[in-house]
């Protein structure tokens, strides 16, 4: 048993905090309020080897613990929320995919360029009708000689607009076995028949373009296919417990944010002849805010390792997200009541992360849908 | 990072889940119905070693690391062993006996830790009175030196074990002008002279233990009983409220454990509507709520016990992080575990009503949720350090 982080780690934490703080941060407020997309942060993030951080060097990455990248994830996530789902709800995700389930082929092609910060990645799953029911799925991929044909509409898909390639899911045959009928497939931007709406307007994470895609008798060569046919449901599944994973740090990244805003202004608001921080009713938000936050990194952090150490971990990603996606929006709307008239202003950044932090509880599956994971695991099936 | 127990200690953890299971559990309905002391399960414990197991063997003891000493206490109470036995382990093995452990001399040490550790005296510590309680500088109850002894005056309030207890660590104060650098902690037997049990208290839940007030008028115990020097009360004190927050909340996590899987069991045995009441949604969100309640609360606990492994002794934040964890989620977990068994959940015979009760002590007993609060907010503020 060891509950510390190594000294790699501490290290790694605290240069990787310097650089989002110098790197990030700046823009973060910006990247919200055009509703822009980061491109300067991406840049930098690149720069800093982020994107390579679950990749091998063979394809320029530096590999290393799930650990030690979602020690960076949260850093990224408490500096600019938006900047964070792009980068590893978007490209990160779509690469994990392309490493652990494509060719070498696919992934001399794909990987570099994600890497490198120069290609953008999707990734698509979801949509309109469904999420996280994925036996509703529709979207279909009929093969035709060497080629699958697409015909569908995916929704909600991170970097849609921009992601020069999208991982895709289909049905390649509807009849087959419910376990056996998915395919998963790599579609480059700009394949005749693909194309992406325009970004959807939203509540938060502003800065992170999310689209539907539609697909007309969108062609590709069988070459793009993903894994074995018909294997996508498993693959599906173990993605979504990478992903769940990163909305977990996303959120813990945002309620770390917000407890340290609570605590700065606090600090420096007077009140009745004192800083609001020697009042109870202030401080007493803060302390649960800490607890919520220490709490969520200790379940984020024990979900890596059980990844990082091999162990079936849906569940306790789970729990690791239901808890700090919920922790989030309570840090972050008490983060808001904490400065008062002030938290409801632009340009306070507690009323960026309120907004932001909603969307941990409802992306890669609702709050309701983690509950109903972690059910399953207590009753079995059948229930 | 690394989470894994040892083998010895999952193994351990068995065995202790098992004994729980057949020989504690069947006896908690009865305890907590009369609201009295358990001894057969008491002696049992001592029997299985649980007693004095982080104690040195050669005092009587296992050599037990915290962490497994955690474990048992989960197990026991994960087994189904009423919440009263646990808090009067707690303060017996923990608040007492390893206070007496840390600081006594060898003389006091070989005197008291084999008849702890055995559960042959039953030990308690005094620290609260009637007008304090986490404010321990403004305890009043005296002991002043007088030749070759100490005459105590003063009374405790809510003494586990005070009752029954053959041997008691007391703080008291031995120089008023020091405030709280003159309070020290002494080291005071049953049937001192002008010791006595002033009344037994009845309590909501954890019923099996028995609180007490202790009344101190003019009794005298040899000077010798004093542990450390004059003065060292406080510190003792610290050091002894964190195991409040770290292993003594090893309980709470078993007994959440067991209002789970009583209320599992239950949900999928109970029809409503022609189905078994654990496939409605309002249900099951409750059952991955007390999980989620279990598994945060594992981590808090475990860290606090591993830092105490490490040498760590004092971990203010992060004891009080589990501790009002614990006291907050837990009384929320406790809740929805009544609501699933419905009116069954208010009857005794149902374990989760006999729990609820029992939870509620979480957020009072060993400082106050609010008391937490205080000590997590002041190592923000006051300190003035980044977080």
């Amino acid at each position: 048993m060891n509950y510390e982080l190594s000294q790699d780690q501490i290290e790694f934490k605290k240069k990787f905090r310097e650089f989002c703080e110098k790197g990030i941060l700046p823009r973060a407020f910006q990247v919200d309020a055009a509703a822009s997309f980061p491109w300067e942060n991406y840049r930098r993030l690149a720069q800093e080897g982020f994107f390579g951080l679950l990749f091998p060097a063979p394809y320029g990455g530096t590999q290393k613990p799930f650990l030690t990248s979602v020690i960076a994830w949260e850093e990224l996530a408490r500096a600019c929320p938006s900047t964070f789902l792009s980068a590893v709800l978007g490209s990160i995700l779509a690469g994990t995919a392309v490493y652990r389930y494509g060719k070498e082929e696919q992934k001399r092609t794909y990987l570099p360029g994600l890497i490198e910060g120069e290609k953008l990645g999707a990734f698509a799953l979801t949509e309109p009708q469904g999420g996280s029911d994925i036996a509703a799925l529709k979207t279909t991929a009929q093969k035709n000689g060497s080629t699958y044909v697409m015909n569908g509409t995916k929704a909600f898909v991170i970097n849609g607009p921009l992601a020069d390639i999208t991982i895709l899911f289909a049905l390649i045959d509807s009849r087959a076995d419910q376990q056996k009928k998915m395919g998963v497939f790599i579609i480059e931007k700009g394949t005749a028949g693909f194309f992406a709406g325009p970004a959807l307007d939203k509540l938060g994470a502003r800065g992170a373009p999310v689209s539907d895609l539609a697909f007309q008798n969108c062609r590709v060569p069988e070459t793009q296919v993903l894994s074995i046919p018909g294997e996508g449901l498993s693959v599906a599944r173990k993605m979504k417990e990478i992903s769940r994973l990163g909305y977990a740090a996303y959120s813990l990244g945002i309620a770390q944010a917000a407890l340290e805003e609570a605590v700065q202004y606090a600090r420096k608001r007077q009140a009745f002849g004192r800083p609001i921080a020697h009042f109870q009713e202030i401080s007493f938000k803060v302390a649960d805010m800490q607890m919520y936050v220490d709490t969520g990194r200790l379940l984020v952090y024990h979900a890596a390792w059980m990844l990082d150490d091999g162990m079936e971990a849906g569940t306790d990603v789970a729990i690791a997200k239901l808890f700090t996606s919920e922790a989030a929006t309570w840090c972050a709307t008490t983060a808001v009541q904490i400065h008062g008239g002030y938290g409801y202003l632009k340009g306070y950044r507690v009323e960026q992360l309120y907004r932001d932090a909603k969307l941990g509880e409802i992306g890669e599956g609702t709050s309701e849908m983690q509950r109903r994971t972690i059910a399953r695991s207590l009753l079995g099936e059948g229930y | 990072m690394d989470f894994h127990f040892t083998h010895e200690q999952r193994s351990f953890k068995e065995q202790v889940l098992k004994f729980s299971q057949n020989e504690l559990a069947p006896l908690a309905e009865e305890a907590d119905w009369k609201g009295e002391f358990c001894w057969e399960a008491w002696r049992k414990m001592g029997a299985f070693g649980l007693l004095g197991l982080t104690y040195p063997e050669e005092y009587g003891g296992s050599g037990s690391d915290v962490v497994t000493a955690c474990l048992a206490g989960e197990a026991v109470a994960q087994g189904g062993a009423e919440g009263g036995l646990c808090l009067a382990w707690g303060a017996h093995t923990y608040l007492c006996g390893d206070t007496i452990l840390k600081h006594g001399t060898e003389e006091q040490k070989r005197k008291y830790i084999p008849k702890i550790a055995s559960g042959e005296w039953v030990g308690a510590m005094g620290l609260t009175e009637p007008g304090a309680g986490s404010d321990a500088a403004s305890i009043r109850t005296t002991a002043i030196r007088k030749g070759d002894s100490y005459v105590i005056n003063g009374t405790k309030m809510f003494i586990t074990n005070g009752p029954i207890a053959d041997v008691m660590v007391i703080l008291a104060v031995t120089d008023k002008e020091k405030k709280g650098a003159g309070i020290s902690a002494l080291i005071v037997e049953k049937g001192s002279p002008g010791f006595s049990v002033g009344r037994e208290l009845k309590k909501m839940g954890v019923k099996a233990s028995t609180t007490g007030e202790l009344v101190f008028e003019d009794c005298l115990i040899p000077a010798q009983n004093i542990l450390r020097r004059e003065g060292d009360g406080f510190l003792i004190a610290l050091g002894t409220v964190e195991w409040d927050r770290s292993t003594l909340l090893a309980p709470a996590l078993g007994g959440l454990e067991y209002a789970l899987e009583t209320s599992i069991r239950y949900a999928k045995e109970r029809i409503q509507f022609g189905r078994p009441i654990a496939s409605f949604q309002a249900i099951q969100h409750k059952l991955a709520d007390m999980k989620v309640t279990i598994e945060a609360l594992r981590l808090l606990m475990f860290r606090v016990a591993w830092l105490k492994d490490q040498g760590k002794f004092m971990n203010p934040v992060e004891a009080a992080d589990a501790k009002l964890f614990a006291g907050e989620f837990g009384m929320k977990a406790a809740h929805d575990a009544v609501q699933i068994h419905g009116g069954y959940g208010l009857m005794h015979e149902y374990p989760v009503e006999r729990i609820f009760r029992d939870t509620r002590l979480g957020s009072i007993g060993g400082g106050t949720s609010e008391i937490m609060r205080l000590i997590i907010s002041r190592s923000i503020f006051a300190a003035g350090k980044p977080i």
